[in-house]
Protein backbone atom coordinates (compact mmCIF):
# COMPACT_ATOMS: atom_id res chain seq x y z
CA UNK A 1 0.00 0.00 0.00
CA UNK A 2 1.48 3.34 -1.11
CA UNK A 3 1.67 6.37 1.15
CA UNK A 4 -1.18 7.94 -0.88
CA UNK A 5 -3.42 4.95 -0.30
CA UNK A 6 -2.63 5.08 3.41
CA UNK A 7 -3.54 8.76 3.46
CA UNK A 8 -6.82 8.11 1.64
CA UNK A 9 -7.80 5.39 4.08
CA UNK A 10 -6.79 7.42 7.14
CA UNK A 11 -8.62 6.25 10.25
CA UNK A 12 -11.42 8.71 10.97
CA UNK A 13 -10.43 8.82 14.64
CA UNK A 14 -7.27 10.72 13.65
CA UNK A 15 -9.44 13.27 11.88
CA UNK A 16 -11.65 13.59 14.96
CA UNK A 17 -8.63 14.01 17.22
CA UNK A 18 -6.98 16.66 15.04
CA UNK A 19 -10.25 18.61 14.77
CA UNK A 20 -10.82 18.38 18.53
CA UNK A 21 -7.34 19.71 19.34
CA UNK A 22 -7.43 22.49 16.74
CA UNK A 23 -10.92 23.69 17.78
CA UNK A 24 -10.13 23.50 21.50
CA UNK A 25 -7.04 25.70 21.30
CA UNK A 26 -8.74 28.99 20.30
CA UNK A 27 -11.55 28.32 22.80
CA UNK A 28 -8.98 28.13 25.59
CA UNK A 29 -6.71 30.87 24.21
CA UNK A 30 -8.81 33.28 22.08
CA UNK A 31 -6.94 35.07 19.32
CA UNK A 32 -9.56 37.65 18.35
CA UNK A 33 -9.36 37.53 14.56
CA UNK A 34 -10.88 40.65 12.98
CA UNK A 35 -14.41 40.23 11.63
CA UNK A 36 -16.18 42.11 8.85
CA UNK A 37 -19.89 42.68 9.47
CA UNK A 38 -22.02 41.34 6.61
CA UNK A 39 -24.69 43.52 5.00
CA UNK A 40 -27.47 41.08 6.09
CA UNK A 41 -26.51 41.49 9.76
CA UNK A 42 -26.11 45.24 9.34
CA UNK A 43 -29.62 45.54 7.93
CA UNK A 44 -31.13 43.86 11.00
CA UNK A 45 -29.11 46.10 13.31
CA UNK A 46 -30.01 49.25 11.37
CA UNK A 47 -33.70 48.35 11.34
CA UNK A 48 -33.83 47.84 15.12
CA UNK A 49 -31.80 51.01 15.58
CA UNK A 50 -34.38 52.96 13.57
CA UNK A 51 -37.38 51.73 15.59
CA UNK A 52 -39.15 54.62 17.34
CA UNK A 53 -40.24 54.37 21.01
CA UNK A 54 -43.48 52.41 21.59
CA UNK A 55 -42.66 50.08 18.69
CA UNK A 56 -43.77 46.48 19.25
CA UNK A 57 -41.23 43.79 18.38
CA UNK A 58 -41.94 40.06 18.46
CA UNK A 59 -38.99 37.73 19.06
CA UNK A 60 -39.96 34.16 18.30
CA UNK A 61 -37.79 31.48 19.89
CA UNK A 62 -38.14 28.80 17.23
CA UNK A 63 -35.17 26.64 18.10
CA UNK A 64 -34.20 23.93 20.55
CA UNK A 65 -31.12 23.14 22.66
CA UNK A 66 -29.60 21.20 19.73
CA UNK A 67 -28.75 24.47 17.99
CA UNK A 68 -28.18 26.31 21.28
CA UNK A 69 -24.48 26.97 20.66
CA UNK A 70 -25.18 28.59 17.32
CA UNK A 71 -28.50 30.33 17.92
CA UNK A 72 -28.72 31.31 21.56
CA UNK A 73 -25.98 33.95 21.08
CA UNK A 74 -28.11 35.38 18.23
CA UNK A 75 -31.10 35.63 20.56
CA UNK A 76 -28.95 37.16 23.31
CA UNK A 77 -27.52 39.81 20.97
CA UNK A 78 -30.93 40.73 19.50
CA UNK A 79 -32.60 40.88 22.93
CA UNK A 80 -29.75 42.98 24.31
CA UNK A 81 -30.24 45.47 21.50
CA UNK A 82 -34.01 45.58 22.00
CA UNK A 83 -33.64 46.03 25.77
CA UNK A 84 -31.34 48.99 25.16
CA UNK A 85 -33.98 50.73 23.02
CA UNK A 86 -36.08 52.99 25.26
CA UNK A 87 -39.83 52.49 24.96
CA UNK A 88 -39.65 49.49 22.64
CA UNK A 89 -42.05 46.71 23.70
CA UNK A 90 -40.86 43.12 23.34
CA UNK A 91 -43.10 40.08 22.94
CA UNK A 92 -41.34 36.74 23.22
CA UNK A 93 -43.19 33.81 21.73
CA UNK A 94 -42.39 30.32 20.41
CA UNK A 95 -43.68 27.94 17.79
CA UNK A 96 -41.13 25.36 18.94
CA UNK A 97 -41.99 23.74 22.27
CA UNK A 98 -38.67 24.44 23.96
CA UNK A 99 -38.58 28.10 23.00
CA UNK A 100 -40.21 29.54 26.16
CA UNK A 101 -37.65 27.88 28.44
CA UNK A 102 -34.80 29.28 26.35
CA UNK A 103 -36.44 32.70 26.48
CA UNK A 104 -36.80 32.55 30.28
CA UNK A 105 -33.14 31.57 30.65
CA UNK A 106 -32.16 34.48 28.42
CA UNK A 107 -34.35 36.99 30.29
CA UNK A 108 -32.67 36.01 33.57
CA UNK A 109 -29.19 36.46 32.13
CA UNK A 110 -29.41 39.88 30.45
CA UNK A 111 -29.67 43.46 31.64
CA UNK A 112 -33.24 44.64 31.01
CA UNK A 113 -32.18 48.31 31.26
CA UNK A 114 -35.09 49.11 33.56
CA UNK A 115 -37.74 47.43 31.44
CA UNK A 116 -40.42 45.67 33.49
CA UNK A 117 -42.13 42.34 32.85
CA UNK A 118 -45.69 42.87 31.67
CA UNK A 119 -45.18 46.58 30.97
CA UNK A 120 -42.29 46.46 28.51
CA UNK A 121 -41.74 42.80 27.74
CA UNK A 122 -43.59 39.49 28.04
CA UNK A 123 -42.97 35.82 27.38
CA UNK A 124 -46.18 34.48 25.85
CA UNK A 125 -44.92 30.91 25.68
CA UNK A 126 -45.47 28.15 23.15
CA UNK A 127 -48.43 27.29 21.02
CA UNK A 128 -48.53 24.00 19.06
CA UNK A 129 -49.71 23.73 15.47
CA UNK A 130 -46.80 25.10 13.44
CA UNK A 131 -47.95 27.21 10.52
CA UNK A 132 -51.60 27.18 11.62
CA UNK A 133 -50.51 28.47 15.03
CA UNK A 134 -48.64 31.32 13.33
CA UNK A 135 -51.75 32.23 11.37
CA UNK A 136 -53.90 32.07 14.53
CA UNK A 137 -51.36 34.22 16.40
CA UNK A 138 -51.31 36.82 13.65
CA UNK A 139 -55.11 36.99 13.51
CA UNK A 140 -55.90 37.05 17.23
CA UNK A 141 -53.06 37.21 19.76
CA UNK A 142 -55.15 37.19 23.00
CA UNK A 143 -57.18 34.21 21.82
CA UNK A 144 -54.09 32.24 20.80
CA UNK A 145 -52.30 33.09 24.07
CA UNK A 146 -54.97 33.59 26.78
CA UNK A 147 -52.20 33.30 29.42
CA UNK A 148 -48.47 33.99 29.19
CA UNK A 149 -45.70 31.49 29.97
CA UNK A 150 -45.74 32.59 33.64
CA UNK A 151 -49.48 31.82 33.83
CA UNK A 152 -50.59 35.47 33.97
CA UNK A 153 -53.88 36.08 32.11
CA UNK A 154 -52.99 38.16 29.08
CA UNK A 155 -55.56 40.86 29.94
CA UNK A 156 -53.65 41.57 33.18
CA UNK A 157 -50.48 42.50 31.24
CA UNK A 158 -50.57 46.28 30.62
CA UNK A 159 -48.44 46.22 27.46
CA UNK A 160 -50.80 43.73 25.77
CA UNK A 161 -53.85 46.01 26.12
CA UNK A 162 -53.50 47.46 22.62
CA UNK A 163 -51.77 44.55 20.92
CA UNK A 164 -54.41 42.33 19.35
CA UNK A 165 -53.25 41.21 15.91
CA UNK A 166 -50.14 41.21 13.70
CA UNK A 167 -51.28 44.66 12.48
CA UNK A 168 -50.12 45.98 15.88
CA UNK A 169 -46.61 44.54 15.45
CA UNK A 170 -43.82 46.70 14.02
CA UNK A 171 -41.10 44.09 13.61
CA UNK A 172 -41.04 40.29 13.76
CA UNK A 173 -37.81 38.41 14.45
CA UNK A 174 -37.56 34.65 14.50
CA UNK A 175 -34.57 32.75 15.77
CA UNK A 176 -35.41 29.80 13.56
CA UNK A 177 -33.71 26.42 13.40
CA UNK A 178 -36.03 24.73 10.92
CA UNK A 179 -39.71 24.17 10.33
CA UNK A 180 -41.87 26.03 11.26
CA UNK A 181 -39.55 28.89 10.45
CA UNK A 182 -38.83 31.41 7.72
CA UNK A 183 -41.15 30.25 4.88
CA UNK A 184 -44.10 29.81 7.27
CA UNK A 185 -43.65 33.29 8.78
CA UNK A 186 -43.35 34.83 5.32
CA UNK A 187 -46.60 33.11 4.29
CA UNK A 188 -48.64 33.80 7.43
CA UNK A 189 -47.31 37.02 8.96
CA UNK A 190 -44.99 39.01 6.69
CA UNK A 191 -47.08 38.56 3.55
CA UNK A 192 -50.69 39.05 4.69
CA UNK A 193 -49.99 41.68 7.40
CA UNK A 194 -46.93 43.36 5.84
CA UNK A 195 -44.94 43.05 9.08
CA UNK A 196 -41.20 43.65 8.52
CA UNK A 197 -39.39 40.41 9.27
CA UNK A 198 -35.85 39.26 10.04
CA UNK A 199 -34.38 35.98 11.28
CA UNK A 200 -31.45 34.39 13.00
CA UNK A 201 -30.64 31.10 11.31
CA UNK A 202 -28.37 28.10 11.62
CA UNK A 203 -25.63 28.55 9.03
CA UNK A 204 -26.79 25.54 7.02
CA UNK A 205 -30.22 27.05 6.31
CA UNK A 206 -28.91 30.45 5.18
CA UNK A 207 -28.62 29.64 1.43
CA UNK A 208 -32.29 28.56 1.16
CA UNK A 209 -33.41 31.75 2.94
CA UNK A 210 -31.33 34.21 0.90
CA UNK A 211 -34.01 34.66 -1.81
CA UNK A 212 -36.37 36.08 0.84
CA UNK A 213 -33.77 38.73 1.72
CA UNK A 214 -33.15 39.65 -1.91
CA UNK A 215 -36.90 39.89 -2.61
CA UNK A 216 -37.37 42.24 0.36
CA UNK A 217 -39.57 39.80 2.28
CA UNK A 218 -36.88 39.74 4.94
CA UNK A 219 -35.12 42.83 6.23
CA UNK A 220 -31.97 40.81 6.86
CA UNK A 221 -30.66 37.76 8.70
CA UNK A 222 -28.03 36.59 11.14
CA UNK A 223 -26.11 33.70 9.61
CA UNK A 224 -25.13 31.17 12.25
CA UNK A 225 -22.62 31.91 14.96
CA UNK A 226 -20.85 34.38 12.70
CA UNK A 227 -24.04 36.44 12.43
CA UNK A 228 -24.26 36.53 16.22
CA UNK A 229 -20.59 37.54 16.50
CA UNK A 230 -21.11 40.31 13.95
CA UNK A 231 -24.10 41.57 15.92
CA UNK A 232 -22.09 41.49 19.15
CA UNK A 233 -19.43 43.57 17.38
CA UNK A 234 -22.06 46.13 16.34
CA UNK A 235 -23.31 46.28 19.94
CA UNK A 236 -19.73 46.50 21.21
CA UNK A 237 -20.27 43.51 23.49
CA UNK A 238 -18.05 40.46 23.97
CA UNK A 239 -20.32 37.45 24.04
CA UNK A 240 -19.96 33.73 23.48
CA UNK A 241 -20.26 34.15 19.70
CA UNK A 242 -17.19 36.40 19.52
CA UNK A 243 -15.22 33.85 21.54
CA UNK A 244 -16.44 31.03 19.31
CA UNK A 245 -15.46 32.72 16.03
CA UNK A 246 -11.79 31.76 16.33
CA UNK A 247 -12.85 28.13 16.76
CA UNK A 248 -15.07 28.44 13.67
CA UNK A 249 -12.11 29.83 11.69
CA UNK A 250 -9.83 27.04 12.81
CA UNK A 251 -12.40 24.34 12.10
CA UNK A 252 -12.92 25.71 8.57
CA UNK A 253 -9.17 25.63 8.00
CA UNK A 254 -8.97 22.03 9.24
CA UNK A 255 -11.72 20.98 6.81
CA UNK A 256 -10.04 22.85 3.92
CA UNK A 257 -6.62 21.35 4.69
CA UNK A 258 -8.13 17.86 4.84
CA UNK A 259 -9.88 18.43 1.51
CA UNK A 260 -6.56 19.52 -0.07
CA UNK A 261 -4.68 16.52 1.38
CA UNK A 262 -7.41 14.15 0.24
CA UNK A 263 -7.37 15.51 -3.34
CA UNK A 264 -3.58 15.58 -3.58
CA UNK A 265 -3.43 11.98 -2.35
CA UNK A 266 -6.23 11.01 -4.76
CA UNK A 267 -4.55 12.51 -7.83
CA UNK A 268 -1.00 11.43 -7.02
CA UNK A 269 -2.21 7.97 -6.03
CA UNK A 270 -4.19 7.65 -9.28
CA UNK A 271 -1.17 8.90 -11.26
CA UNK A 272 0.87 6.06 -9.75
CA UNK A 273 -1.93 3.59 -10.44
CA UNK A 274 -2.96 3.18 -6.83
CA UNK A 275 -6.01 5.04 -5.54
CA UNK A 276 -9.34 4.97 -7.39
CA UNK B 1 -68.80 7.06 5.51
CA UNK B 2 -65.19 6.50 6.64
CA UNK B 3 -64.05 8.02 3.37
CA UNK B 4 -66.75 10.57 2.65
CA UNK B 5 -66.92 12.39 6.01
CA UNK B 6 -63.16 13.19 6.25
CA UNK B 7 -63.02 14.13 2.55
CA UNK B 8 -66.01 16.50 2.80
CA UNK B 9 -64.69 17.97 6.08
CA UNK B 10 -61.28 18.56 4.47
CA UNK B 11 -62.89 20.24 1.45
CA UNK B 12 -65.14 22.55 3.48
CA UNK B 13 -62.45 23.51 5.99
CA UNK B 14 -59.81 23.97 3.28
CA UNK B 15 -62.03 26.16 1.08
CA UNK B 16 -63.00 28.43 4.03
CA UNK B 17 -59.37 28.97 5.10
CA UNK B 18 -58.13 29.53 1.53
CA UNK B 19 -60.93 31.99 0.69
CA UNK B 20 -60.28 33.88 3.94
CA UNK B 21 -56.62 34.29 2.94
CA UNK B 22 -57.61 36.15 -0.23
CA UNK B 23 -61.05 37.73 0.40
CA UNK B 24 -62.98 39.53 3.13
CA UNK B 25 -66.58 38.34 3.06
CA UNK B 26 -69.32 39.06 5.61
CA UNK B 27 -69.13 40.77 8.98
CA UNK B 28 -68.96 39.72 12.64
CA UNK B 29 -69.85 36.14 13.45
CA UNK B 30 -71.14 35.59 9.92
CA UNK B 31 -67.84 36.50 8.26
CA UNK B 32 -65.44 34.18 6.51
CA UNK B 33 -62.69 35.47 8.79
CA UNK B 34 -64.63 34.42 11.90
CA UNK B 35 -65.13 30.87 10.61
CA UNK B 36 -61.51 30.65 9.49
CA UNK B 37 -60.23 31.82 12.90
CA UNK B 38 -62.47 29.29 14.68
CA UNK B 39 -61.18 26.48 12.48
CA UNK B 40 -57.60 27.52 13.19
CA UNK B 41 -58.31 27.52 16.94
CA UNK B 42 -59.72 24.00 16.65
CA UNK B 43 -56.53 23.04 14.85
CA UNK B 44 -54.46 24.32 17.80
CA UNK B 45 -56.52 22.15 20.18
CA UNK B 46 -56.10 19.13 17.90
CA UNK B 47 -52.32 19.83 17.69
CA UNK B 48 -52.07 19.99 21.50
CA UNK B 49 -54.02 16.73 21.76
CA UNK B 50 -51.74 15.16 19.13
CA UNK B 51 -48.70 15.93 21.29
CA UNK B 52 -50.22 13.91 24.14
CA UNK B 53 -51.09 11.14 21.71
CA UNK B 54 -47.52 11.16 20.39
CA UNK B 55 -46.18 10.73 23.95
CA UNK B 56 -48.47 7.72 24.53
CA UNK B 57 -47.41 6.21 21.22
CA UNK B 58 -43.76 6.72 22.09
CA UNK B 59 -44.21 4.94 25.42
CA UNK B 60 -46.03 2.01 23.76
CA UNK B 61 -43.26 1.64 21.18
CA UNK B 62 -40.49 1.63 23.76
CA UNK B 63 -42.34 -0.71 26.14
CA UNK B 64 -42.37 -3.23 23.28
CA UNK B 65 -38.62 -2.64 22.78
CA UNK B 66 -37.99 -3.38 26.47
CA UNK B 67 -40.28 -6.43 26.65
CA UNK B 68 -38.66 -8.03 23.62
CA UNK B 69 -35.14 -7.09 24.80
CA UNK B 70 -34.33 -5.60 21.41
CA UNK B 71 -30.88 -4.09 20.74
CA UNK B 72 -30.40 -0.98 22.87
CA UNK B 73 -33.48 -1.73 25.03
CA UNK B 74 -31.80 0.00 27.98
CA UNK B 75 -31.98 3.29 26.03
CA UNK B 76 -35.75 2.80 25.95
CA UNK B 77 -35.74 2.43 29.76
CA UNK B 78 -33.84 5.71 30.07
CA UNK B 79 -36.29 7.39 27.70
CA UNK B 80 -39.38 6.22 29.59
CA UNK B 81 -37.95 7.17 32.99
CA UNK B 82 -36.98 10.69 31.87
CA UNK B 83 -40.27 11.16 30.00
CA UNK B 84 -42.33 10.14 33.03
CA UNK B 85 -40.23 12.07 35.56
CA UNK B 86 -40.14 15.26 33.47
CA UNK B 87 -43.89 15.02 32.80
CA UNK B 88 -44.72 14.55 36.49
CA UNK B 89 -42.48 17.44 37.56
CA UNK B 90 -43.69 19.68 34.73
CA UNK B 91 -47.39 19.02 35.33
CA UNK B 92 -47.31 19.06 39.15
CA UNK B 93 -44.75 21.83 39.79
CA UNK B 94 -44.78 23.74 36.51
CA UNK B 95 -42.13 24.15 33.82
CA UNK B 96 -40.75 27.19 35.67
CA UNK B 97 -40.06 25.23 38.88
CA UNK B 98 -36.37 25.00 39.91
CA UNK B 99 -36.43 21.18 39.76
CA UNK B 100 -37.80 21.09 36.21
CA UNK B 101 -35.35 23.74 35.07
CA UNK B 102 -32.48 21.88 36.73
CA UNK B 103 -33.28 18.72 34.77
CA UNK B 104 -33.76 20.75 31.63
CA UNK B 105 -30.54 22.73 31.92
CA UNK B 106 -28.38 19.96 33.35
CA UNK B 107 -29.55 17.14 31.10
CA UNK B 108 -31.46 18.09 28.00
CA UNK B 109 -29.53 21.20 26.94
CA UNK B 110 -26.02 19.67 27.10
CA UNK B 111 -27.10 16.31 25.62
CA UNK B 112 -28.95 17.93 22.73
CA UNK B 113 -26.13 20.39 22.04
CA UNK B 114 -23.51 17.62 22.19
CA UNK B 115 -25.32 15.44 19.67
CA UNK B 116 -25.65 18.39 17.28
CA UNK B 117 -21.99 19.34 17.80
CA UNK B 118 -20.86 15.84 16.83
CA UNK B 119 -21.86 16.81 13.30
CA UNK B 120 -18.64 18.86 13.06
CA UNK B 121 -16.62 15.64 13.35
CA UNK B 122 -18.76 13.72 10.88
CA UNK B 123 -18.73 16.57 8.37
CA UNK B 124 -14.92 16.86 8.52
CA UNK B 125 -14.52 13.11 8.07
CA UNK B 126 -17.09 13.03 5.26
CA UNK B 127 -15.45 16.00 3.52
CA UNK B 128 -12.10 14.23 3.65
CA UNK B 129 -13.51 11.08 2.06
CA UNK B 130 -16.10 12.41 -0.37
CA UNK B 131 -14.97 15.87 -1.51
CA UNK B 132 -12.77 14.75 -4.40
CA UNK B 133 -12.51 16.25 -7.88
CA UNK B 134 -13.37 12.98 -9.60
CA UNK B 135 -15.01 14.74 -12.58
CA UNK B 136 -15.83 18.25 -13.81
CA UNK B 137 -19.09 18.57 -11.78
CA UNK B 138 -17.38 17.43 -8.58
CA UNK B 139 -14.52 19.87 -9.25
CA UNK B 140 -16.96 22.80 -9.63
CA UNK B 141 -18.69 21.82 -6.36
CA UNK B 142 -15.34 21.46 -4.63
CA UNK B 143 -13.98 24.84 -5.73
CA UNK B 144 -17.27 26.59 -4.88
CA UNK B 145 -17.45 25.04 -1.43
CA UNK B 146 -13.79 25.87 -0.83
CA UNK B 147 -14.29 29.55 -1.64
CA UNK B 148 -17.53 29.88 0.36
CA UNK B 149 -15.94 28.23 3.41
CA UNK B 150 -12.94 30.51 3.14
CA UNK B 151 -15.15 33.56 2.69
CA UNK B 152 -17.37 32.74 5.66
CA UNK B 153 -14.59 32.30 8.23
CA UNK B 154 -12.79 35.38 9.63
CA UNK B 155 -9.43 33.73 8.97
CA UNK B 156 -10.37 33.45 5.28
CA UNK B 157 -10.28 37.25 4.99
CA UNK B 158 -6.72 37.23 6.35
CA UNK B 159 -5.61 34.54 3.89
CA UNK B 160 -7.31 36.04 0.82
CA UNK B 161 -8.88 39.48 1.16
CA UNK B 162 -11.29 38.92 -1.76
CA UNK B 163 -12.66 35.68 -0.30
CA UNK B 164 -15.75 37.31 1.33
CA UNK B 165 -16.74 39.22 -1.81
CA UNK B 166 -16.29 36.17 -4.06
CA UNK B 167 -18.27 34.06 -1.54
CA UNK B 168 -21.00 36.72 -1.51
CA UNK B 169 -21.15 36.67 -5.32
CA UNK B 170 -21.58 32.88 -5.26
CA UNK B 171 -24.36 33.21 -2.66
CA UNK B 172 -26.09 36.09 -4.50
CA UNK B 173 -26.11 34.72 -8.05
CA UNK B 174 -25.60 30.96 -8.62
CA UNK B 175 -26.97 30.02 -5.18
CA UNK B 176 -29.86 32.49 -5.36
CA UNK B 177 -30.91 31.25 -8.79
CA UNK B 178 -30.83 27.62 -7.69
CA UNK B 179 -32.61 28.21 -4.38
CA UNK B 180 -35.29 30.34 -6.00
CA UNK B 181 -35.95 27.55 -8.48
CA UNK B 182 -36.27 25.06 -5.63
CA UNK B 183 -38.63 27.36 -3.68
CA UNK B 184 -40.88 28.03 -6.70
CA UNK B 185 -40.87 24.36 -7.67
CA UNK B 186 -41.79 23.17 -4.21
CA UNK B 187 -44.50 25.86 -3.92
CA UNK B 188 -46.10 24.68 -7.18
CA UNK B 189 -45.87 21.12 -5.88
CA UNK B 190 -47.53 22.13 -2.60
CA UNK B 191 -50.38 23.92 -4.42
CA UNK B 192 -50.91 20.90 -6.63
CA UNK B 193 -50.90 18.52 -3.64
CA UNK B 194 -53.24 20.84 -1.73
CA UNK B 195 -55.72 20.85 -4.62
CA UNK B 196 -55.58 17.05 -4.91
CA UNK B 197 -56.29 16.73 -1.18
CA UNK B 198 -59.15 19.25 -1.34
CA UNK B 199 -60.96 17.48 -4.16
CA UNK B 200 -60.36 14.07 -2.60
CA UNK B 201 -57.92 12.72 -5.20
CA UNK B 202 -55.17 12.35 -2.60
CA UNK B 203 -56.17 10.28 0.43
CA UNK B 204 -52.90 9.04 1.83
CA UNK B 205 -53.41 11.33 4.85
CA UNK B 206 -56.39 9.10 5.71
CA UNK B 207 -54.14 6.07 5.75
CA UNK B 208 -55.27 4.93 2.29
CA UNK B 209 -53.44 4.63 -1.06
Amino acid sequence: MSVWDKLLSLDRRWIYLILFVVVSYPLLFPIGLPLTVSRETHRVYDYIESLPPESVVVVSFDYSPSSYAEQHPQAVAIMNHLMRKPGVKIICTAFWEQGPMLCEELLESIDTHGKEYGKDYVNLGFVPGGETAMSAFAGDIPKTFPVDHRKNPIDTLPMMADIKTANDIDFFISIAAGSPGVPEIVRQIEGPYKVPFAAGLVAISVPISMPYVQSGQMVGLLAGLRGAAEYEQLLDMKGTATVGMDAISFSHIVVLVFIIISNVAYFLGRHKGGAK
Amino acid sequence: MKKEVPTITTFVVGVIVILDYFFQLGTGTLSLEYFSREIQNWMLIVAAFAMGLAAINLIRLHVVQIRQRKTGWYNSVALIITLVVMSIIGISMGTDSPLYRYWYNALLVPIDATIFSLLAFYITSAAYRAFRARNFDAAVLLVTAFIVMLGRAPIGEQIWSSAPSVANWIMDYPNMAGQRGIIIGSAIGAVSLGLRILVGMERTYLGQD
